[in-house]
């Protein structure tokens, strides 16, 4: 007797000396031989021989006719392998942007100046913090013992060469201000921080706050 | 993980990798050919469980809504049959619910106490319903003479009005269909 031999005696309750013999030398067999005999209990059940209503099928065609649904478009596995590799390599941009933010932020700074304070403002502490980046110069100034800058009144921070001037960013009060300039420190060695009034003119003011004067490069 | 589709294996699965794929792209006609390859299988999970005729059909309808909804999720390479059980099973447990909640639980009545649902060892009752379902109509019909309604050879040979013998070559051939689709089971039921 077989393996095949064997199950279907056990499945049609004709277990005799034979499969007896067999399933104590076949250790498949022995394993399968509990479950087979509760398959063949189940076949005597009425469950298993209940059958559906002839009209179910056309019932459930209806069903989903009427549903006026269909399936979403499917997604071909080519395309969701596509969409994996993009997803994945998408997350891998994010993780890399997330790190090299975080990783920048916590950078030491290339270069640390003092701002010295002018007659305007006697008592105020500034340094400035600066990296060197691909995308220009980024700053943070650090300031205190400035009064808030008066209404209609904003400071800018410039870097400047000769008559050139840029401006790095805004502020309206002391404590640290990050600032952004899209150019090179090393190009622009003046530093300094005006008054200026909410206006149309995008020039800096003849109002100086700070000023490392173009003895300040360090 | 569902097993992959064991196309090659006798019988194990009728319906074809075309009609799988049809059917996960939203084509009706793919509804009809997967009902009466599973449908079966699917009511005998729901009737075993529920042990009602209306509820059964019922879960039979939503089992194959809901599949049909979810299609385009199903890869058309793997065998839908475990994906069906596993939604029929899922629809019969909320119809259960359903129908206790909507019970009205008198304890002077015992008579209204919700039967506990059978859900153990349905996964086995789909499995030989649909080895069944790959038999041919006589030998399914000598199946359900001996297993069911309990019947000798004899008996089942003048039910069926056959020859004995032929009775008996047909039954030892059912059963051994039946043992060789049923083989796996240890295996995928673990």
């Amino acid at each position: 007797m077989n393996c095949d031999e064997f199950r279907a005696a056990v499945l049609a309750g004709d277990e005799d000396g034979a499969t007896g013999a067999h399933v104590d030398s076949c250790a498949a067999c022995r394993s399968q031989a509990t479950r087979l005999r509760e398959m063949r209990d189940a076949l005597g059940t009425s469950m298993l021989w209940e059958e559906p209503s002839p009209e179910l099928g056309d019932q459930i065609e209806a069903l989903i006719a009427s549903s006026g649904e269909s399936p979403k478009p499917r997604v071909t596995p080519m395309r969701r392998w596509w969409v994996g590799v993009v997803s994945v390599a998408a997350v891998i941009v994010i993780v890399s942007l997330v790190g090299s933010a975080l990783a920048m932020r916590h950078r030491a700074p290339d270069w640390e100046v003092a701002l010295p304070a002018t007659d305007l403002a006697p008592n105020a502490v500034a340094t400035v913090s600066g990296w060197n980046e691909d995308a220009g110069t980024r700053m943070m100034l650090a300031v205190s013992g400035l009064d808030p800058a008066p209404r209609g009144y904003i400071y800018e921070f410039w870097l400047s060469q000769g008559s050139t001037h840029v401006s790095a960013g805004t502020f309206h009060s002391g404590g640290h201000v990050e600032l952004w300039a899209g150019v090179r420190r090393g190009d622009f060695p003046r530093m300094w921080v005006t008054l200026e009034p909410l206006d149309e003119d995008a020039g800096p003011s003849t109002v100086t706050m700070l000023d490392t004067g173009y003895t300040g490069f360090g | 993980m569902l097993p992959a589709r064991p196309d090659a294996k006798e019988g194990a699965v009728k319906v074809s990798t075309r009609t799988i794929r049809r059917f996960s792209e939203g084509e009706g006609d793919a509804v009809r050919e997967l009902y009466q390859e599973y449908g079966r299988a699917v009511f005998t999970v729901a009737f075993g469980a529920l042990g009602d005729r209306g509820l059964a059909e019922e879960a039979v309808q939503q089992t194959f809504l809901q599949a049909w909804r979810a299609a385009s999720r199903f890869d058309p390479e793997r065998d839908p049959g475990p994906w069906l059980y596993a939604i029929a099973r899922r629809v019969a447990v909320d119809l259960y619910r359903r129908e206790r909640r909507h019970q009205t639980v008198d304890e002077h009545d015992a008579e209204v106490a919700v039967l506990s649902p059978s859900f153990e060892g349905t996964w086995e009752a789909w499995q030989v319903r649909s080895a069944l379902d790959k038999l041919t109509e006589e030998e399914r019909a000598i199946m359900r003479a001996t297993h069911y309604l309990g019947m000798t050879h004899e008996e089942t040979a003048e039910r069926l009005g056959l020859p004995v013998g032929t009775v008996k070559s047909r039954s030892y051939r059912a059963h051994k269909k039946m043992a060789s689709l049923l083989g796996h089971l240890k295996e995928m039921s673990a």
